[in-house]
């Protein structure tokens, strides 16, 4: 059968079309890429607008440091079982709950056994500070001053 | 036609479908080994049930197939906007064989991290990330984009575009550029999704 003479001609223009949009997708993901990097992120902080559910006892750490935790990921509490279980000397661990809009509730507070324990409640962490993995180790000095981002393990 | 031009065109069609076959069998042993290394790395990180594994490691080698099938799609449409034919089923089975060089880049990273002293002379062959502990400043999303690069990458992409030239009987310039030019585009596209769902989180 003899296809019509406009049927090759459409078929290519309609490829061109899906390649023109799939070169529009990556220019999109880039400007998107170049907004996120652009943006001035603010330095993590201990402190308000965190709340501060579970004080720790005074000692003379020599720092802390808070795993992110979200309370509905295993991967987060494994992260910090692991690290409460390797103590290193003059390190507090501690915990920051993150993208957990009410309260924590007597059961993530059972499940969270350390001290501090703080909870984003604005969800400062994803949209101030510009973190987004779970299981991530916030450390910061005596003073409660940030110093860095590390890996859990 | 003359008699060495008829037997000429008697050999082509033959030494196609030898290829085609050897083809066949090859991704045969890419998928089966693609699925070993999804069932040792899931007992690696946990002993589970060895139906779990089983599933797990299927769903990978599944999803390999998938992206494969992809990738040989995009090329195919693509030469079809040119105006010409590549055989798709072909094509798709030559990449799945093809990514045996995957496979024993995956094992030369493998033996890298058990031996130590031999990485500096592995990483141009299996590809960058094996300096990656050696060189911490670099950005993770680029590691994660560009760190497979090396000298079996370099191979894959040019078998991938003779592929193509052979299945549509265009010279290689045109199937080289256009393969270099969609494995940049995925790369950077990589490197962009990476850096977005991380933000200011650190990386492996």
């Amino acid at each position: 059968m003899r296809r019509a003479p406009g049927t090759s001609r459409n078929r290519r223009l309609f490829g061109w079309l899906g390649w023109a949009l799939v070169a529009t997708a990556l220019a999109a993901l880039g400007w998107l890429w170049h907004l996120d990097r652009a943006r001035v992120w603010q330095t993590p902080g201990l402190g308000a607008p965190l709340v501060l559910v579970r004080a720790a006892t005074a000692d003379s750490s020599a720092g802390t440091w808070l795993v992110a935790v979200n309370p509905d990921c295993p991967h987060c509490l494994q992260a910090l079982a692991r690290l409460t279980a390797r103590r290193r000397d003059g390190v507090r661990i501690g915990a920051l709950i993150v993208d957990t809009p009410r309260p924590p509730g007597p059961a993530t507070l059972a499940a969270l056994r350390v001290a501090p324990l703080w909870w984003d409640a604005h969800g400062d962490w994803r949209w101030r500070w510009g973190h987004r993995v779970y299981g991530e180790v916030l450390c910061f000095d005596p003073r409660g001053r940030y110093l860095r981002t590390r890996l859990a393990d | 036609m003359d008699s060495s031009a008829a037997a000429l065109s008697a050999r082509v069609v033959p030494d196609e479908r030898r290829m085609h076959r050897m083809n066949v069998f090859l991704s045969l042993i890419a998928l089966a080994s693609w699925w070993e290394m999804g069932y040792r790395q899931g007992s690696d990180l946990g002993a589970g049930q060895h139906l779990n594994l089983a599933v797990a490691a299927t769903i990978m080698v599944l999803a390999r197939l998938a992206a494969s099938a992809v990738e040989a799609l995009a090329y195919a449409l693509w030469w079809r906007t040119r105006g010409a034919r590549l055989p798709y089923a072909r094509f798709l089975v030559a990449l799945v064989a093809l990514s045996l060089l995957d496979r024993f880049a995956q094992s030369l990273a493998t033996f890298a991290a058990r031996v130590p002293a031999v990485t500096p002379w592995l990483a141009p062959v299996a590809g960058l990330q094996l300096l990656k502990d050696r060189l911490p400043g670099a950005e993770p999303g680029l590691w994660a984009a560009f760190g497979s690069l090396g000298l079996l990458t370099l191979a894959r992409l040019a078998i991938t575009a003779w592929l193509q030239s052979a299945g549509t009987g265009r010279r290689l310039r045109g199937p080289l550029l256009v393969t270099t030019l969609a494995w940049l585009a995925t790369r950077v596209a990589l490197w962009w999704t990476m850096d977005l769902l991380r933000g200011m989180s650190p990386l492996r």
